[in-house]
């Protein structure tokens, strides 16, 4: 649960802005009588499809458009205040960025605009070029960078400060899925590490799997607010998650569930994985045999710029915390390779199996085979080398329940065994 | 968090983003080379007066070198910021710790960079040139003390004095005789106010021009005496210079002129100076001799007689005319000290275009923007002669309205001082502080200020609903 206490360090009230014509005519109204609050620690999402105000919103709280009526306060200050400016970062709906300078050029004159010594500077610089995946082509002018790369850069430079406030305007936007599974747990860790962030974005996977709550904007007017988790709870329907089980319990189930239940619809599924998890994977084994690219490549993850780079030296205590050792880092590295190599392997002997398979490996919510919570596990099984603790302390709707398969077992007791140490380590092993 | 590192951080990225311009450079420097290296080629192949080659090599590379760098200027001053907020990189920046005022003294501060490193490479290989020219153009001694007495000198020149109380006293008895006249014959006039004024105006000018040139006119047989102030030679051990131009009241055969001058302190020019004697000299052409610095007086006064012959130049009266008549010329500083200066007053030129081209870019487009900057540079260029027409007609009130505005145009024309290094005129230090204080203080203060109002006041992001 997203704590709301303390000051929002985003607040609008009656934010309105209007468009008028040469002879100030009402033209459009792109924002109307908007009421936000964004709160510390919080990853903020601001949805609705195009036209409807949200990067509008976005320019006036960074001043870059003055406000019609209403009011904003950012960091507690007006919008485009120079001192509140230097606590903000802020990535563009496009990148924005002078094409004839080349990547590491670029971050360092964005570290100069926030004041950082040259020392401060370079090591930030390294470290955001690798996490952004671009150390090798650190020395090209972005004018020669591909949109996505250009992205990979515009991140760079809104973190380049180690911001309090992290402002997203479609981050994703023309990112390849490698950027846009890096851009999202990297919102993630920020927002676990204390970070407020600020996202905007149409696409409905991204805030769903980062956000913590969202505002949905249709027409400059907010349409709906809340948690992510209880916008999207479906309370009428249980799912249950569970390692593979064999015909017979599946039949036990089935028949629990009947009991119970009769006239509800029962549909046992194979969990299937999502294009963006394979192909992440395809792409880690590529890497690890060193084929050789002239774009971008695979990110260090945040962590590189934000230990290495800052915590340890000049900037302990102000920039984000450490989230793992060098060490663990590098270890979390090869594992992750290797675990990549493994699934492969696993998921060709799987498909070769199927067709023998006698049982339904596990319970499936019938409605939405891939629901949020799922996407969210999913994630954290494909990243074994952050390991995140869960954004959300709250039991989201796809999690495991023990006492339900308990319940429905209790007359197996070698069965309820079994379980039990299944969901345990599922638990403790999401990638399992 | 002090904004100078963000200020620096703008400038220091327009530099950048101007070297890195290679179809710009790449003209830059094959500008620079005609201008300089391959016209001295050119000039040194071409037959001439060693002298005339220097001042014309001077004159054409200097204005080549400021044509081209005002253009740059213009273009890259007006484009920086318009094309910022066109591509919107400006909202990378103006979300960052710098304020407004902040990115625009910036981009002023890359600009002035540029155009000092510009022009100190431009202007070093056309001081370089003019070093090798001293040596190499002079086919003879006299062309060798020409150039060295002409050109690599800074002398600077003193115009007698004129009694203009008493010449205004005298055109204003006349004027009011003849408009008491014309009441006098036509006294409805009287109730005219506005005729009355036109025809005073009218009548002055014209009779102070015939005053004027009674004053500097000899007839035959006649003399006239000028009074010099403040003539302050370096050494009194060399020679001083009288430069003049003579026009007559009726072509003479010959179209030439002699006559008797003498200098020195007021009793010498009227009783027993040395005369100089100059024979023969052709009319509307501007002639000098030398005489001797230690005819200044201690107090920096010099008298110089002028006697027209009245059997030498066929009866006719010898014009000086006032603004070009006669002048006395002394050294009063070094070539390179005179070159700096002239260097001095280009760089305020460009700092002031700048100006202008980074407050229109922060307001208006960039083509918009360009086109009111090159409307002001012509003005500016032809500034004296466009205020010289309107004073021609000044009682009329849409002339006074264009005065006013032309006072609002900066006057390139006035602070040019390219036509003084190339005759080897002294650059003046007054030159030089008027056009800090009044071009680029003061107008390009008040053009600095508009543009920093609009662009603090105005939208960065544009309309996208």
């Amino acid at each position: 649960m997203t704590n709301t206490s303390g000051n929002p360090v985003i607040q609008t009230a009656g934010l309105t802005k209007i468009f008028r014509d040469f002879w100030g005519h009402q033209k459009v109204i792109a924002v109307d009588q908007l009421d936000l609050e964004v709160f510390p620690h919080e990853v903020f999402g601001l949805l609705g499809p195009n036209g409807s105000g949200k990067s509008t919103t976005i320019k006036m709280l960074l001043g870059l458009l003055f406000t019609s009526k209403g009011w904003a306060k950012v960091l507690g200050e007006n919008p485009g205040d120079v001192k509140t400016n230097a606590r903000i970062g802020y990535l563009p709906e496009e990148s924005y960025l002078y094409p004839f300078l080349n990547a590491r050029e670029t971050l360092d004159f964005y570290g100069r605009l926030f004041g950082l010594t040259r020392h401060q500077r370079k090591q930030r610089t390294d470290s955001l070029l690798d996490m952004v995946g671009l150390g090798a082509v650190s020395r090209r002018p972005i004018g020669e960078f591909s949109k996505g790369m250009t992205r990979r850069i515009g991140l760079a430079q809104a973190l380049i400060n180690d911001p309090d406030l992290l402002i997203l305007d479609e981050p994703t936007s023309g990112m390849d899925p490698i950027g846009t599974r890096q851009i999202k747990d990297l919102i993630r860790e920020l927002g676990q590490r204390g970070k407020s962030v600020l996202l905007c974005s149409h696409l409905m996977a991204d805030v769903e799997d980062v956000c913590d709550r969202i505002c949905i904007l249709y027409g400059g007017k907010v349409q709906s607010q809340g948690q992510v988790s209880e916008l999207l709870k479906r309370s009428e329907i249980t799912q249950i998650n569970c390692n593979r089980l064999s015909k017979q319990a599946i039949e036990k189930i089935e028949g629990v569930i009947k009991q119970e239940c009769p006239n509800s619809s029962i549909e046992v599924l194979n969990p299937q994985d999502r294009l963006e998890d394979y192909f992440l994977r395809t792409v880690e084994i590529a890497q690890a045999a060193a084929i050789a690219t002239s774009g971008a490549t695979m990110g260090a993850g945040a962590s590189d710029f934000l230990t290495s780079g800052v915590t340890q030296t000049d900037d302990a205590g102000t920039v984000i915390e450490q989230l793992l050792g060098d060490t663990q880092k590098t270890a979390d590295k090869k594992a992750a390779q290797l675990e990549a190599t493994k699934r492969i392997e696993v998921e060709k002997v799987e498909k070769a199996d199927l067709g023998r398979r006698e049982v339904i490996d596990s319970l499936i919510k019938t409605t939405e085979p891939v629901g949020p919570l799922k996407s969210k596990k999913d994630d954290d099984r494909t990243s074994p080398a952050v390991p995140l603790e869960p954004v959300n302390p709250v039991p989201s709707p796809g999690a495991v329940d023990h006492s339900v398969i308990d319940g429905l077992l209790s007359n197996d007791p070698t069965k309820k065994k079994t379980n039990e140490k299944s969901s345990h380590n599922k638990d403790q092993d999401p990638s399992s | 968090m002090t904004d100078h590192h963000s200020i620096w951080a703008i400038a220091r990225n327009l530099v950048r983003e101007i070297v890195r311009m290679r179809a710009l450079m790449f003209m830059l420097v094959l500008l620079t080379a005609s201008f300089t290296f391959l016209f001295a080629w050119w000039l040194h192949a071409s037959p001439g007066r060693g002298d005339q080659k220097v001042q014309t090599f001077l004159s054409y590379s200097l204005s080549g070198l400021w044509a081209m760098l005002s253009l740059l200027t213009v273009f890259v001053g007006a484009g920086t910021i318009a094309r910022d907020i066109k591509r919107k990189e400006i909202f990378t920046i103006a979300t960052k710790p710098i304020s407004r005022s902040g990115y625009l003294l910036g981009k002023f501060l890359g600009m002035a960079l540029v155009n000092l490193l510009l022009l100190a490479v431009t202007s070093g290989a056309v001081y370089g040139i003019a070093r090798v020219m001293r040596h190499t153009e002079p086919q003879n001694d006299f062309e060798r003390d020409r150039m060295e007495e002409l050109v690599f000198i800074a002398r600077t020149e003193v115009l007698p004095q004129i009694d203009m109380v008493a010449v205004e006293t005298e055109v204003k008895e006349r004027v009011e005789k003849l408009v008491q006249q014309q009441i006098n014959e036509r006294p409805e006039f009287k109730n005219e106010p506005e005729n009355l004024t036109a025809m005073r105006n009218s009548l002055a000018k014209d009779i102070s021009k015939q005053v004027m040139l009674k004053k500097t006119a000899v007839s035959p047989g006649g003399h006239i005496v000028w009074h010099f102030k403040d003539v302050r030679p370096q050494t009194n051990q060399g020679n001083i210079y009288i430069r003049y131009k003579q026009d007559v009241s009726r072509n003479t055969d010959s179209l030439a002129t002699s006559g008797k001058w003498m200098y020195g302190p007021m009793e010498n020019v009227l009783y027993d100076g040395e005369p100089v004697v100059r024979y023969g000299e052709v009319i509307r052409t501007v002639h000098e001799f030398p005489i001797p610095a230690s005819a200044v007086s201690a107090s920096g006064d010099l008298y110089v007689s002028f006697e027209n012959p009245p059997m030498a130049n066929e009866g006719v009266s010898i014009i000086f005319p006032p603004d070009t008549g006669v002048q006395v010329l002394y050294v009063a500083g070094s070539f390179e000290m005179n070159f700096l200066r002239t260097l001095a007053v280009m760089y305020l030129r460009l700092i002031f275009l700048a100006i202008l081209a980074m407050a229109l870019g922060a307001w208006v487009s960039f083509p918009v923007a360009i086109l009111v900057i090159l409307v002001v540079y012509v003005f500016g260029i032809a500034s004296g002669f466009i205020m010289g027409s309107l004073e021609f007609d000044a009682s009329n009130t849409l002339a006074l309205v264009n005065t006013m505005i032309m006072k609002f145009i900066p006057k390139l024309s006035l602070y040019d001082p390219i036509p003084e290094i190339e005759k080897g005129r002294l650059v003046s230090g007054d030159m030089l502080v008027d056009c800090m204080t009044f071009m680029v203080l003061f107008k390009g203060g008040i053009v600095a200020l508009m543009g920093y109002l609009v662009f603090k006041f105005r939208e960065l992001a544009r309309v996208i609903v």
